[in-house]
């Protein structure tokens, strides 16, 4: 069965190829699509935001994005249960539309910061995390600016997907890079169909690259959709 | 219709740490000012006509937009002009 | 800005230019003719040398200087784009301002060929750490080069960042960026009608006279008075800006592309037309303002940002404007070529410019005088070393030498997924196949140069070349920006001069051709000049399977030194941190060791017999040991005995050296390849034990991690 995945572009978007290599390595078949051509949104069978600059991150990261009628379509079908996962600023345009709990706002360091990091797997029983074990450590790099998570009234912590952790998988405050509760890396919704995370898989896919831990994320993924 | 400016001020909650604000703190006193507290935070100026409640609409811009109710507080100057 | 003002051109100049025209130009006319005849635009100083002194041919150039950037062939049906510019006047005054447009102008370039750009690399030289005003050039130019390059997609995956006091009050902002072409667009149009299409932002008043700022020097009035000169990027614009051209390249819509940078929308067009035989008329109502009441001349030398002028059939242009709308790119169709050789321009209903083509871009070479230097450098050295010890944690810890993470962690150097050496090694490495690499590296020995400029040239060279061969690749070809001071200062303009012809001489001996190059002059101000500064940007050739990283890999390993050392102590770290800069010989570059050397260190790699390589340079062996300790978290046993004395072969930068880490199965075979010594191995302690002749340092590695990764 043929899995396709839709990968919003919107103004500033700058990691959607790197995505669409990822998704066609992991073996499912990409579509980038162009903010204003939403309604090729429904063709999908699954959505990927990538990551980057939409908007170039005025207001606040992924809030303008956010409020476009792509967005609204995405939120749509996620209601309907689409998985929809949101890598980096695709969290942050989870967040700001409400599809995901809580905010993402300036990291403790108000600086940007690119750097490769181990994370711990605390939930493997997402449509997402099904081919990583529970307590896993893995490799992925993060690049951001505004990563840190600010839960909102009430936060479930059994929304927690993945942690910033050591090579040992402990979740210490040295292993948090940008001061984010719990050191939140990604969360998953209540339904569990939507997920985002700060870190980058599609940039750990491949090992001559720096890693591929990623990789397994999409194909979690594409056997979910094929099950 | 009539017409009116807005100067909407967006700042971050009490408690959620003002990481842009200390960034700016520092810097000030390593230039030698006595400095206590920095708060950071976005200024918007906005034109705009409406029919009745220009205050309903300036909320609902805060509210839709320029804010985020997790973390931000807001507040704003109304004129008209 | 009321009546326009000649800045750049002598009384000589003038009356050549009336006389050519055979009448007065009018004020237009006299603005745009004063942009074209800068420095920045037409090189008129430095021209006759880069012609003299560069050797541009090569194999596998397919496109040479005289365009947009320069364009290399690294495999069959593989084209990468390359070009470097610098914007040091602009991020003096306003560094994040100029950084950051810094970074757009030479990605507009890159794009301007045909080319997606892949990555961006940045060489910085800023003044004392314990001034106030270096901090304020750091802060603002990594904040502007990171805000741009990271929301534009294009990562910064390396450069070097150096410090000195003659950098204090003029900071050098150098950025190279690297392009892949698929189908090349000329910069250059040879078609009469031709719609001129102009899309971007719109104009302002932006700029205005940045190419005569960027060819003066600075005093205290222009850091205050000249900040209207100063451009403000948007990088959004700039990123939709990428993707609408490379849709319109993919459907070979463009006859010919610039980008509008120095001299704006005049330089842009003049260009196009100049060297492809026809001219331009240019409906100046036309273009999208910001600002009003500008007065024509102001819209034709403006330097807005992100602007492109496209020139295509009138039959194509539905097609680029569909294109254009579909990423909300303002547009405007401002002209068109014409067969005649001549610039007109239309604005309210009248021709307010006629002028012939070759009155804006052939402009006669201004020659100065030029007058060596003395030579006040002292050669006889003879000091009283400090403990060993003492001198490696300084020189580790000296802002030249240390870790640059804190820097490059504000770049995203992973967008685009080709970044396979990361940051802090001796190049980068990107993924262009999965069988083909591009190796970057950009080095400067200014250091050097400051006592023999032509040696310290010839040495950024020698350095290039070692950082490709180093990460295993094959040098190919080199872009350069020089950097220098008031060519009206005949000292300044003879290390101009000798920098040329340090460049042209290595690149000849190492046949690896310049494609391209930038001139920044006028680095100078009351207070002080800039040493000359060559900034050499070199791509090789990687095969993806055999790369390598400084970084120590195993235990139990051999360290094996390939070069011989001299005692060229002169412009090191090591007299630097002992107060003794200008004292001691240049370390000198000799071809014939650094080719065999290079051919020999690649042939090991290649053959799978090293696990990792680092070249030598800035700190010496010594520093260069410590670096892969550091790197690899291993602890190293190293001791040689040398005929000179301990601490000057320690920290000696002779060139043409590397280290190696090779097993010890593969020991034999690689002291037969490359005739070098074993030095020592690496240990599974975790100390750093260095032992030549009667000098030791014996240290834990963590200490010099602690000097080696300090923090801003």
């Amino acid at each position: 069965m043929v899995v396709i995945i839709g990968i919003p572009v919107y103004p500033g978007t700058n990691c959607d190829v790197d995505v669409y290599k990822a998704v066609k390595l992991a073996g499912a078949s990409p579509k980038r699509i162009w903010y204003k051509d939403y309604k090729e949104m429904r063709k999908v069978d699954a959505i990927v935001i990538p990551g980057g600059f939409s908007y170039a991150d005025y207001i606040r990261a992924g809030a303008i994005a956010a409020r476009t009628k792509m967005t609204e379509t995405i939120k749509e079908l996620a209601e309907d249960g689409m998985p929809v996962l949101g890598i980096c600023n695709g969290f942050q345009v989870l967040v700001e539309s409400g599809m995901l709990p809580g905010a993402l706002t300036v990291n403790k360091s108000a600086r940007f910061i690119c750097r490769w990091v181990y994370l711990k797997v605390a939930r493997n029983d997402t449509p997402f995390t099904q081919l990583y074990d529970e307590g896993e450590v893995i490799r992925m790099p993060i690049a951001h600016m505004e990563g840190r998570y600010i839960p909102s009234r009430g936060f479930n912590k059994r929304l927690i997907v993945l942690q910033y952790a050591d090579s040992c998988g402990n979740v210490t405050e040295d292993a948090n890079p940008n001061g984010s509760y719990m050191n939140i890396a990604g969360i998953i919704s209540a339904r569990e169909n939507v997920l985002g995370l700060m870190p980058h898989p599609e940039r750990a896919s491949e090992d001559s690259l720096g890693g591929s831990d990623g990789l397994r994320m999409f194909k979690s993924l594409i056997e979910y959709l094929r099950r | 219709m009539s017409r009116y400016k807005a100067m909407i001020y967006i700042t971050l909650k009490e408690g959620i740490l003002d990481a842009e604000g200390e960034t700016v703190k520092k810097a000030l006193i390593s230039l030698g000012f006595d400095v206590s507290e920095v708060k950071s935070g976005k200024m918007y100026i906005i034109e705009f006509k409406c029919d009745k409640d220009p205050e309903e609409v300036v909320e609902r811009m805060c509210r839709h937009l320029l804010a985020n109710p997790v973390v931000n507080n807001y507040k704003y100057e109304l004129e008209e002009l | 800005m009321r009546e326009y003002i000649v800045r750049n051109l002598t009384d000589d100049e003038k009356s050549k230019i009336i006389k050519k025209l055979g009448r007065n130009p009018n004020d237009v006319e006299w603005a745009m003719i004063d942009v074209m005849w800068s420095e920045h635009v037409s090189y008129k100083s430095s021209r006759s040398f880069i012609r003299r002194f560069l050797r541009s041919s090569g194999r596998h150039v397919v496109v040479g200087p005289g365009q947009d950037a320069g364009i290399i062939r690294i495999a069959d049906d593989i084209y990468i784009a390359f070009k470097i510019e610098s914007h040091n006047h602009p991020s003096a005054v306003d560094p994040y301002g100029g950084s950051s447009t810094g970074i757009g102008g030479i990605v507009r370039d890159i794009l301007s060929m045909g080319a997606q750009p892949i990555a961006l690399l940045d060489s910085l030289h800023f003044g004392d750490l314990d001034k106030r005003r270096t901090w304020f050039h750091i802060l603002g130019v990594v904040k502007g080069i990171s805000d741009y390059g990271n929301r534009i997609g294009v990562p910064t995956v390396g450069g070097e960042t150096k410090f000195s006091s003659c950098y204090n009050e003029n900071p050098l902002v150098n950025v190279a960026c690297i392009g892949i072409v698929n189908r090349i667009v000329p910069s250059v149009l040879n078609k009469p009608d031709s719609a001129l299409v102009l899309y971007g932002n719109r104009t302002g008043r932006d700029g205005i006279h940045g190419v005569s700022f960027a060819s003066e020097t600075l005093d205290e009035e222009s850091i205050e008075e000249d900040r209207s000169a100063v451009q403000i990027g948007d990088p959004l614009t700039e990123k939709l800006l990428i993707d609408a051209s490379l849709e319109i390249f993919s459907r070979g819509l463009a006859y010919a592309l610039k980008d509008l940078g120095g001299g704006g929308l005049t330089c842009a067009v003049s260009e196009m037309v100049g060297k492809g035989g026809v001219g331009a008329v240019i409906e100046l109502d036309r273009v999208p303002l910001r600002e009003e009441n500008m007065r024509p001349y102001e819209i034709l030398i403006s330097e807005s940002q992100e602007r492109m002028l496209l020139a295509t059939s009138y039959d194509s242009l539905e097609e680029v404007i569909s294109i254009l709308n579909k990423y909300d790119i303002q547009w405007a169709v401002i002209g068109r070529s014409i067969p005649e050789r001549k610039i007109i321009v239309k604005y309210k209903g009248k021709k307010i410019v006629d002028l012939p083509v070759e009155i804006l871009v052939n402009v006669p070479i201004q020659r100065h005088p030029t007058k060596p230097r003395t030579k006040d450098f002292h050669k006889d050295l003879k000091f009283e070393p400090p403990s060993l010890e003492e001198s490696l944690v300084k020189v580790l810890r000296n802002p030249n030498v240390s870790s640059k993470e804190w820097i490059y962690e504000q770049y995203d150097y992973e967008v685009q997924t080709r970044t396979i050496i990361k940051p802090g090694a001796d190049a980068t490495v990107l993924k262009i196949t999965s069988k083909v690499g591009v190796a970057a590296t950009l080095d400067s020995c200014a250091d050097y140069a400051s006592i023999d400029p032509y040696e310290g040239a010839k040495g950024a060279v020698a350095e290039a070349y070692r950082n490709i061969t180093a990460v295993g690749g094959e040098p190919l070809a080199i872009v350069d920006n020089i950097n220098a001071g008031d060519p009206n200062n005949p000292i300044s303009y003879w290390e101009f001069r000798e920098t040329v012809r340090g460049l042209g001489n290595a690149a000849r001996a190492f046949s690896v051709p310049v494609v391209g190059g930038n001139v920044s002059l006028y680095n100078e101000s009351p207070s002080g000049k800039i040493w000359p500064t060559l900034v050499v940007c070199m791509l090789g050739k990687v095969n993806i399977k055999h790369i390598m990283t400084p970084s120590l890999k195993k235990t139990n390993s051999i360290l094996v030194l390939v070069g011989d050392t001299y005692n060229e102590l002169g412009g090191s770290e090591y007299l630097k941190i002992l107060g003794l800069h200008g004292y001691g010989s240049v370390p000198r570059v000799r071809y014939k060791k650094e080719k065999t050397n290079s051919k020999n260190v690649l042939r090991c790699i290649r053959k799978g017999m090293v696990l990792s390589v680092h070249d030598v340079s800035d700190g010496g062996i010594i520093t260069a040991v410590a670096e892969m300790a550091i790197m690899g978290k291993k602890g190293i046993e190293v001791e040689i005995r040398s005929n000179l004395r301990g601490d000057i072969f320690a920290f000696s930068e002779s060139h043409a050296r590397y280290i190696l880490e090779v097993p010890e199965e593969h020991v034999e075979d690689v002291l037969k390849i490359t005739r070098g010594i074993v030095i020592g191995r690496t240990s599974s302690s975790s100390s750093f034990y260095f032992e030549v002749n009667d000098f030791c340092v014996d240290l834990p590695i963590r200490r010099l991690e602690e000097a080696y990764a300090i923090r801003w």
